[in-house]
């Protein structure tokens, strides 16, 4: 039988857990990547990076796809877990204990690679991107702008805005060798 | 670096993800009715939304005995042997015994089944039309044409939910094009439309069986389409175009964000709008595997569909009686 292939919101919604783990490993390396960029401590990019996937995982019925892509829906709990991180200085893991999930321990081998996400996804793989895409991502991803604001400042539609951010998202996952 | 934090944190969030529901239990126990209700409620809505092409209910549910429903449709004199013949054929097909069809005076339909049987026959009754399109060179713009490379078009990379637009624009885009119809978004988008044009590569004549079944990769219900001989190459050839076009406009080195997509309509709703992945098929899919329906489906609402389409199409959908 042919393979088809679905989109984030599908692989969110479809309830199967399998699904939810093909939507983790498209998002994962840009999620260490985003929290290592801000916390510059491989530790806590690991910590935060499951706590969003928790929370992600726990509510994604209640993700509404005309609301936002399942990428920017994902990326807002991720700056949420941030702020509480910044706020708190301390990693909180509500979401793990509410799931059961057991602590991941974070090797020196694997902080050496989160890292290397951080330093080599956020910033090289970027300014590899097609122009309208990079500024788009580096205003909303690494800069946190929200997407009205961007689409202001760049005399553009939200709309447009939004899908420079999906498409370049798409291509850093497939370039940073998640999966479809 | 050999580090497999990745793959360990997957595994541990699906294994708690796994128990989830276990840990909720014990809390939940004291709205254990209310939970129960919710959930028939869900189920219920669950149907209407993965079937929504047919939500009418039939009027006159005649109770003969109480554990029976007879249900009357009105039809076409001139179609209603036919009508009944499709309708016995999904019935069967859908697993619902002591069913029977008859046809009265005047062209109704008179279907009698078990009572529980009552959201089966409402999903049967639709007219079953399915329509395969390219996407890119069918969803219509503005000015009643396609427009392959305008995201605010085709939506990339959300066809079938984003650049919907409302009933009357699609309807008045279609009224300019050959073959044009309006049809509804997919029903992420309860109220959006779009409009096609041209005519469908694959239709229900390429279509031998269908048949409820499940994801071997993902344990997703689904409904695997069996193609007749025209239809595998009306399918191959059409994926083979879309690879190649998402090849061609593909910018070097990136992803698939130039892949192209095809969209399967049932009655008047898309249903799923699958993309090519030209990097992994570049010259499209063997359509002598079949294709399938995807997404959103329970295994209730998919052997619901495969029976819909398992016999023909009706004439039109058969509406209820009073």
């Amino acid at each position: 039988m042919g393979t088809v292939h679905y989109t984030d919101e599908a692989l969110l919604l479809s309830g199967d857990l399998e699904d939810f783990g093909r939507f983790y490993d498209r998002y994962v390396r840009a999620l260490l990547a985003f929290f290592q960029r801000r916390t510059s401590n491989p530790e806590v990019a690991a910590d935060l990076t499951a706590e969003t996937f928790a929370a992600a995982m726990v509510a994604r019925k209640r993700y509404e796809p005309r609301a936002a892509t399942a990428a920017a829906w994902l990326f807002a709990i991720a700056h949420n877990k941030l702020i509480d991180y910044q706020r708190r200085g301390s990693t909180e893991d509500r979401m793990r204990s509410r799931l059961g999930m057991e602590p991941v321990a974070v090797s020196a081998e694997d902080a050496e690679m989160i890292r290397w996400l951080g330093e080599e996804v956020a910033s090289q793989m970027v300014e590899d991107l097609p122009p309208d895409q990079r500024d788009a991502i580096r205003a909303h991803v690494l800069e946190d702008r929200d997407y009205a604001e961007i689409a202001r400042s760049e005399r553009l539609s939200e709309a447009t805005v939004r899908k420079r951010v999906s498409r370049g998202l798409r291509v850093l996952r497939d370039r940073a060798g998640g999966t479809r | 670096m050999s580090s497999d934090y990745i793959p360990r944190l997957r595994r541990e969030l699906l294994r708690a993800g796994a128990t989830e529901p276990s840990r909720w239990a014990p809390a939940a126990r004291g709205l254990r009715p209310l939970a129960a209700a919710a959930a028939v409620a869900l189920v219920v809505l669950a149907v209407v939304l993965v079937v929504p092409w047919r939500d009418e209910q039939p009027s006159r549910p005649v109770e003969t005995p109480p554990s029976t429903l007879q249900l009357t449709y009105r039809g076409e004199p001139s179609s209603a042997a036919d009508s009944a013949r499709v309708m016995r054929e999904r019935l069967a097909a859908a697993g619902v015994r002591d069913a029977s069809v008859s046809v009265a005076a005047g062209g109704s339909l008179t279907i009698t089944v078990p009572a529980a049987a009552r959201a089966d026959v409402a999903a049967l009754v639709g007219s079953g039309r399915i329509a395969i399109y390219d996407w890119e060179r069918s969803v219509l713009g503005p000015r009643g044409t396609p427009a392959p490379r305008d995201a605010d078009v085709t939506g990339d990379p959300d066809a079938g939910r984003s650049a919907a637009t409302t009933k009357s624009v699609a309807e008045g885009r279609a009224a300019r094009a050959a073959d044009g119809r309006a049809v509804r978004a997919l029903s992420a988008v309860p109220d959006g439309w779009f409009a096609l044009g041209g005519r469908p590569a694959l239709t229900n004549a390429d279509i031998q069986g269908a048949r409820p079944d499940v994801d071997p990769t993902t344990q997703e219900p689904i409904v695997a389409l069996h193609l007749t001989a025209d239809g595998r190459k009306a399918f191959t050839t059409l994926t083979r175009e879309l690879a190649r076009r998402g090849t061609a406009n593909a910018v070097p080195g990136a992803g698939v964000e130039a892949a192209q997509h095809f969209a399967i309509v049932i009655d008047d709703r898309i249903v799923s709008v699958p993309f090519i992945d030209f990097r992994q098929t570049p010259d499209g899919l063997d359509g002598a595997a079949g294709m399938q329906i995807q997404g959103g489906l329970t295994p209730e609402s998919a052997r619901q569909l495969a029976a819909l389409l398992s016999a023909g199409p009706l004439a039109a959908d058969l509406e209820p009686e009073g």
